[in-house]
């Protein structure tokens, strides 16, 4: 029975993901002589590659490098090459059946420009929040909603209460973000270690996978930071007094003006006290 | 001008508030314990092999790991004696070290910690010089100390 396989002793697959611009192998085995691979070449493209065939081997390896070229769904056929037609009628009679593999094709994920607003959100977001790879604690149901919290902080420190931070009027994102000692190793922004941005590097490395397993998981962690971030209008505020700030759960709370709002996604989140002095420089909420 | 005022009301997200979770993060309510009385740390020297290899500069480093519970829930932190850093270690994949390495936060001891609570102020990340010398206190009696050789950077 041909199939196809992600590894040439892994496991056969019906269905695969490849991004436009990018290459996926997989593998196709049969007990055929040779083949014709056919593909709606708007979509992708195919290359297929022989593998050498050892005595006693019961099937042929063929590799297949699939090539992106637009986004869709599409399918793989490989029909069996014109060796398997047989030389005597019998043998065409009982010509197989072609093998389909389906395929879709996604567009890679990018990230909003690093010095547009959008761009420093969703970079905050994806440094901040955990991400897929903690299995145990990651929560993809409240993954949005986490940053959509942090949305509020940054927007309510912009808006809202910026004399809180030492601004007179409303600072600019960036501003706000070199505040220092405000967020971890984000002072220099957009000029930051690799090492400080591993989470968000990572994230999209693998979002942007054809091979990961993990890869649908970390492309809705970013699809939701870069959804969050470049939308036109945030959601809204869940407190009162608005969301402030935010710490990694179970450290401890920072006092003053912040009391807790909830913790969500490993990450608590503070509002300000009802007991918070007026804005002075004529801030206004 | 006011991004509060024009938000529209049906952007609400409604899940949320049957998750939420409040408690207080009190340093006295914390608990310390040994990692290896849970199950998500089953390989700690080789994710501080690999923390050594990517961050480590000098030959042998000197680790501590104590599990904290906090709020209802746990995690752990590892202290870096070379490099001086305290750095949150929360449960990932325990068949991989990757956890370790994409840490939320690494608090660099001499930079990263404050007085008091009030000097905490609005920062995400400063702790205080008490939650350091807690941690740093319970990891000596109830953690667990590694020493790893760097070896060659992959």
């Amino acid at each position: 029975m041909p199939e196809f396989r992600q590894q040439k002793s892994g496991p056969s697959i019906s269905s695969a993901t490849v991004h436009v611009h990018h290459q996926k192998t997989v593998f196709f085995a049969a007990e055929w002589q040779d083949i014709t691979p056919v593909a709606d070449a708007k979509l992708l493209t195919i290359m297929a590659h022989p593998q050498p065939r050892h005595k006693g081997d019961s099937l042929q390896f063929w590799q297949l490098t699939v090539s992106g070229n637009s986004p869709g769904v599409g399918v793989i056929q490989i029909n069996p090459g014109p060796r398997e037609s047989g030389a005597t009628a019998a043998a065409r009679k009982i010509r197989p059946q072609p093998a389909k593999l389906d395929v879709t094709i996604v567009k890679e994920l990018l990230l909003p420009d690093a010095n547009s607003d959008a761009g420093i959100m969703a970079r905050v977001f994806l440094h901040e929040t955990l991400t897929p790879a903690f299995v145990n604690r990651y929560d993809p149901q409240n993954d949005a909603a986490v940053m959509s919290y942090m949305r509020n902080v940054l927007e309510n420190r912009r808006f809202r209460r910026f004399d809180l931070f030492g601004f007179k009027s409303s600072p600019s994102l960036l501003q706000l973000i070199h505040n220092k000692t405000q967020f971890a190793g984000l002072y220099t922004y957009p000029h930051i270690p690799a090492v400080q941005m591993v989470n968000v590097n990572t994230s999209l490395t693998i979002a942007n996978s054809d091979t990961e397993p993990r890869q649908p998981q970390f492309a809705k962690h970013v699809e939701n930071a870069i959804s969050i971030a470049t939308r036109l209008i945030a959601n809204p505020d869940p407190t009162e007094n608005g969301l402030y700030s935010w710490r990694t759960a179970g450290h401890e709370d920072p006092g003053g003006y912040l009391v807790k709002y909830a913790t969500l996604g490993g990450i608590t989140f503070y509002t300000l006290s009802a007991d918070t002095p007026e804005p002075i420089h004529g801030a206004k909420w | 001008m006011s991004a509060a005022v024009e938000r529209p009301l049906g952007l609400i997200i409604l899940p949320i508030a049957l998750t939420l979770m409040l408690s207080a993060a009190d340093l006295s309510s914390r608990e310390y314990f040994p990692i290896s009385a849970v199950k998500d740390y089953p390989h700690p020297e080789k994710a501080l092999a690999a923390l050594v290899r990517r961050d480590g500069k000098a030959p042998f480093n000197h680790f501590c790991i104590v599990g904290i519970r906090a709020e209802g829930d746990y995690f752990a932190e590892v202290f870096w004696r070379e490099n001086n850093t305290l750095t949150l270690w929360e449960t990932g994949d325990p068949d991989d070290v990757e956890s370790l390495l994409l840490s939320r936060r690494v608090w660099n001891l001499k930079k990263d910690v404050v007085p008091s609570q009030k000097d905490i102020g609005f920062s995400t990340y400063l702790i205080t010089q008490q939650e350091v010398d807690q941690t740093l206190a319970a990891c000596n009696k109830t953690g667990k100390q590694f020493t790893i050789r760097r070896t060659q950077k992959q």
